[in-house]
């Protein structure tokens, strides 16, 4: 709420608007008004904290940021892709890749030279099983000895 | 203000296919229209971002710019829709505290905080009228073409938003 009915009027002087008749009617009022001599005093104040809080500038490669981002909308809208659209995609072509890969590996394997495959020393080898004392009562190794007889 | 005769031209280059025309739009406002959106939305990134979109969306409206406006009015007027569609997006209502009795310690990066901060505050009719003003240097005629309001507007809003800052800016005004 305004103390004063000039105040709007005073806003208006200071920010420069107003014709120059109008203007030498505030400036003849606030020289009597001391609510509106302040008012017009903190509106100077604000301007001059406004313009000291300098705002950021735009940094070069932002600045190329935007005249890439505007060649590409001039020379190929239709190939503007959504970021999601993008993210699936690469996933799809990662996961055909490993596929690809597999299958290339499996192909390969399959494809090699056959070695007849040699008999494992193990089956060759005479097994015997030496019971010392210490398994005599051992149940597990009661089982390796029935094991071992039936496969002589 | 009125707008130059390069000033208004520009757009027109751009349907006679001069794509070194926006080049020109980009070098000439960039600046300026990214430290509008600083003061609207409150961050570099999210200005950043307001600001690719309002050239984007420029490019795109170039064939309908009649030339009636000046191309900083009309560029600030994408803008500002611009800034009210991230903020639509953000659906966000942040509050940001502000003790308007300790400024920052930085004097120049503390009152730029500050500043928008306080600014956060506002609603974004009074932050609008506020950022084209005091950052913009807009005269009402510009802001009320701007934001598509009448003059009469311009002046109330401005007047209810000065009001708001100097109570939450005491610290800075004393």
């Amino acid at each position: 709420m305004a103390d004063c009915e000039y105040q709007v009027k005073v806003h208006a002087y200071h920010d420069g608007e107003l014709p120059p008749l109008e203007r030498q009617g505030v400036e003849v009022h606030l020289r009597a008004c001391p609510t509106c001599a302040r008012e017009l005093d903190g509106l100077r104040r604000m301007s001059e904290l406004f313009a000291s809080a300098r705002l950021p500038e735009l940094s070069p490669a932002a600045f190329h940021r935007l005249h890439r981002g505007k060649v590409r909308g001039a020379s190929a809208p239709a190939l503007v892709i959504e970021p999601a659209l993008v993210r699936t995609s690469e996933f799809f072509a990662a996961a055909a890749a490993a596929i690809l890969l597999a299958c290339a590996a499996w192909l390969w394997r399959a494809s090699a030279p056959q070695e007849p495959a040699a008999m494992p020393s193990w089956e060759e080898a005479p097994v015997t099983y030496h019971a010392d004392a210490s398994t005599g009562n051992d149940p597990g190794a009661r089982v390796a000895q029935i094991i071992l007889a039936d496969l002589r | 203000m009125c707008p130059t005769e390069a000033e208004s031209a520009s757009p027109h280059k751009r349907e006679r296919g001069d794509e070194a025309a926006f080049h020109e739009l980009v070098d000439r406002y960039a600046n300026e229209m990214y430290r509008l959106a600083v003061s609207l939305v409150g961050n570099a990134v999210d200005a950043e971002d307001v600001v690719q979109e309002t050239f984007s969306g420029a490019f795109q409206a170039m064939p309908d710019f009649d030339g009636r406006s000046s191309v900083r009015t009309w560029l600030s007027r994408i803008l500002v829709n611009q800034a009210a569609k991230w903020r639509r997006r953000r659906n966000v209502r942040r509050t940001v505290m502000l003790d308007a009795a300790t400024p920052g310690p930085s004097p120049e990066l503390g009152l730029r905080i500050d500043v928008l901060g306080t600014l956060e505050t506002l609603s974004p009719e009074h932050r609008e009228v506020i950022a084209l003003r005091e950052f913009q240097g807009m005269s009402y005629e510009e802001m009320a073409e701007v934001l598509g309001v009448p003059r009469g507007t311009v002046e109330s809003r401005l007047f209810r938003a000065r009001q708001e800052l100097r109570g939450r800016l005491k610290a800075y005004l004393p």
